[in-house]
């Protein structure tokens, strides 16, 4: 036998089975691996028994409890379509990971690179950004005085998210299970940063410009030249950990 | 190979879990260890040869404060000690870190493989640890890692029975579990950790008598029992650790402490998604610590916790 060819067999099996994907692709694969005829009999043969069917059940249920657990909000979101999302998520991304926000961020990458009703994709990068949060150490405040000669640079794990429709109603209305909101013309910018009281808060526009605009280390001025940006505003992004300027000495 | 050395008694122990303080605050006054699995303290990042353990600092904190005072020893979930393709790495990373800041006084891991490698060179993980078949090619391969990761630590190896549902593993002259553990331990000099669920459940799913099988186990070489329960699904009794235990496993207790020479711990293990009360945990301990008081008397009274 060789080992790793009968084990390479096996995980793709259950793995196969787990994400409910058809055995037979991995089944064809066996004639190419280095198999005695029993070993390539008894793989061929394991996937009809019932202690097969539980081993490719109970990471099935592992993921899909990840998933529940750390994509609520994107679920509420999906409503009737969630237990469909989950089931075609499952069959195109492969078992990865045990662990339940690494699961949960594959989940909402996914559904957020798929076609999905209004506002899911925004609600989905909202939480997929309170979990990236979440996961960096906190960091002290620092000054929020800015000059116009200063490089600032994004936080890492800040986000600004565009809404289709004010934040609070769409929040609201998949907590409370009512109809959410109609999309509208204008854009909602949500502003994902670790030093708003609650992680985040709706942007001005000229936050959101000032923001995406400072992809890389820019110069305050260079933003301060932005249609409606102004140092205060600035400061503003400063004060929220969005933005980041250089380290200065006590 | 490393000699086989026995470490010191502990006790009652039981898994730590930073998310249930509840739960560990049952454990007052009946608890001298705690087993800690550090992946549970980790969020993880990237993938295959490149995955990162990273422990949350909070989780990290609460758990040395948690666990100080009492002696620790560490039970590996993402090891996959049996993957042929390569152990995880970033798990043995993490183990480098833990060891650095709360030395341990042993290390357990399953019996199994967790990931496998893709035809296109990547890695999936099986989301369960499947068995290894009981051949001289796996003891190859198992017996140098665990010599490996006693030497690394400078602490006994203990490798777990595992519980699994498949029937019919592979196996080279008609070895079992019980004679695959035995041939583990006896060219690695590495110890067991005897999980009487897990071998509760393979008795129960797989039609053999528990009973039978102990006596066959290198009893010498056991140092830590796991006592746990679980659902039944199908037919099968399950490895979800999310119950009390049940009866057979505290008369596979009553029977085999006597005959385990070097058992230093017997911890309660189970899973945070259990529903279990305090009380009930407490009831489990205190079970627990009847038996192995019996047979370790003044051992108990002198080194519990608090009461030295």
């Amino acid at each position: 036998m060789a080992l790793r060819d009968w084990q390479r067999a096996l995980g793709r099996l259950v793995e196969a089975r787990a994400s409910g994907r058809d055995l037979q692709s991995v089944k064809d694969s066996l004639a190419g691996l280095e198999l005695r005829d029993a070993e390539r009999a008894w793989l061929q043969e394991v996937t009809e028994t019932r202690g097969f069917a539980l081993t490719g059940r109970v990471p099935r249920w592992w993921r899909e409890t990840r998933v529940r657990r750390s994509a609520r909000l994107t679920l509420l979101a999906l409503g009737r379509e969630a237990e469909a999302r989950i089931e075609a998520y499952m069959r195109a991304v492969p078992n990865f990971t045990l662990f339940f926000v690494a699961e949960g961020l594959s989940f909402l990458d996914w559904v957020g690179s798929t076609p999905v009703p209004p506002h899911v994709r925004a609600v989905a990068q909202f939480e997929s950004a309170m979990w990236r949060l979440q996961q960096v150490p906190p960091t002290p405040p620092s000054a929020v005085g800015v000059a116009l000669e200063e490089p600032l640079a994004r936080h890492p794990a800040a986000a600004l998210i565009a809404f289709d429709a004010e934040p609070e109603a769409v929040f609201g209305a998949l907590l409370m299970g009512t109809a959410l909101p109609e999309p509208t013309p204008q854009a909602h910018p949500v502003l994902v940063a670790p030093g708003l009281p609650r992680a985040w808060r709706p942007a001005t526009s000229e936050e959101a410009r000032a923001f995406l605009a400072c992809e890389s280390a820019t110069m305050a001025r260079a933003l301060c030249a932005l249609p409606g940006v102004r140092l205060d505003t600035l400061e503003g992004l400063l004060a929220a950990q969005a933005l980041v300027g250089p380290p200065r000495s006590a | 190979m490393n000699d086989f050395v026995p470490p010191p008694l502990l006790g009652v122990g039981i898994n730590y879990l930073p998310s249930a303080p509840e739960i560990m605050r049952a454990g007052e006054g009946l608890l001298d260890f705690f087993e800690l699995s550090p992946d549970i303290l980790c969020i993880e990042e990237g993938q295959g040869p490149a995955r990162r353990l990273t422990p949350q600092p909070r989780l990290l904190d609460r758990t040395l404060r948690d666990t100080d005072g009492r002696p620790l020893v560490v039970h590996g979930l993402g090891l996959s000690m049996g993957s042929a393709h390569g152990w995880n790495e970033g798990y043995l990373k993490l183990l480098d870190m833990v060891h650095e800041l709360r030395p341990f006084l042993w290390h357990s891991e399953h019996l199994g493989f967790l990931s496998v490698e893709t035809p296109a060179g990547g890695e999936i993980v099986t989301g369960i640890p499947l068995p290894m078949p009981y051949t001289e090619e796996s003891l190859n391969l198992l017996v140098p890692r665990g010599a490996a990761m006693a030497q690394r630590y400078g602490v006994p190896f203990l490798l777990e029975n595992l519980t699994h549902y498949l029937p019919g593993l592979p196996t080279d002259g008609g070895r079992d579990e019980v004679a695959f553990l035995n041939d583990f331990v006896e060219r690695s000099g590495c110890g067991l950790l005897l999980d009487l669920y897990n071998l509760h459940c393979n008795a129960t799913n797989q039609g053999f008598d528990a009973r039978e099988a102990l006596p066959r186990l290198r009893l010498d070489r056991v140092v830590q029992i796991h006592v746990a329960g679980g659902g039944s699904h199908d037919g099968f009794q399950m490895d979800v650790h999310d119950t009390v235990a049940p009866e057979p496993v505290w008369e596979l207790l009553e029977w085999v402490v006597p005959r385990l020479p070097h058992l230093a711990g017997i911890s309660f293990e189970m899973l945070e998604e259990a529903r279990l009360t305090p009380q009930a945990v407490r009831q489990q301990l205190e079970r627990a610590r009847t038996v192995w008081d019996r047979y370790h008397p003044r051992h108990g009274k002198n080194l519990r916790h608090g009461t030295a």
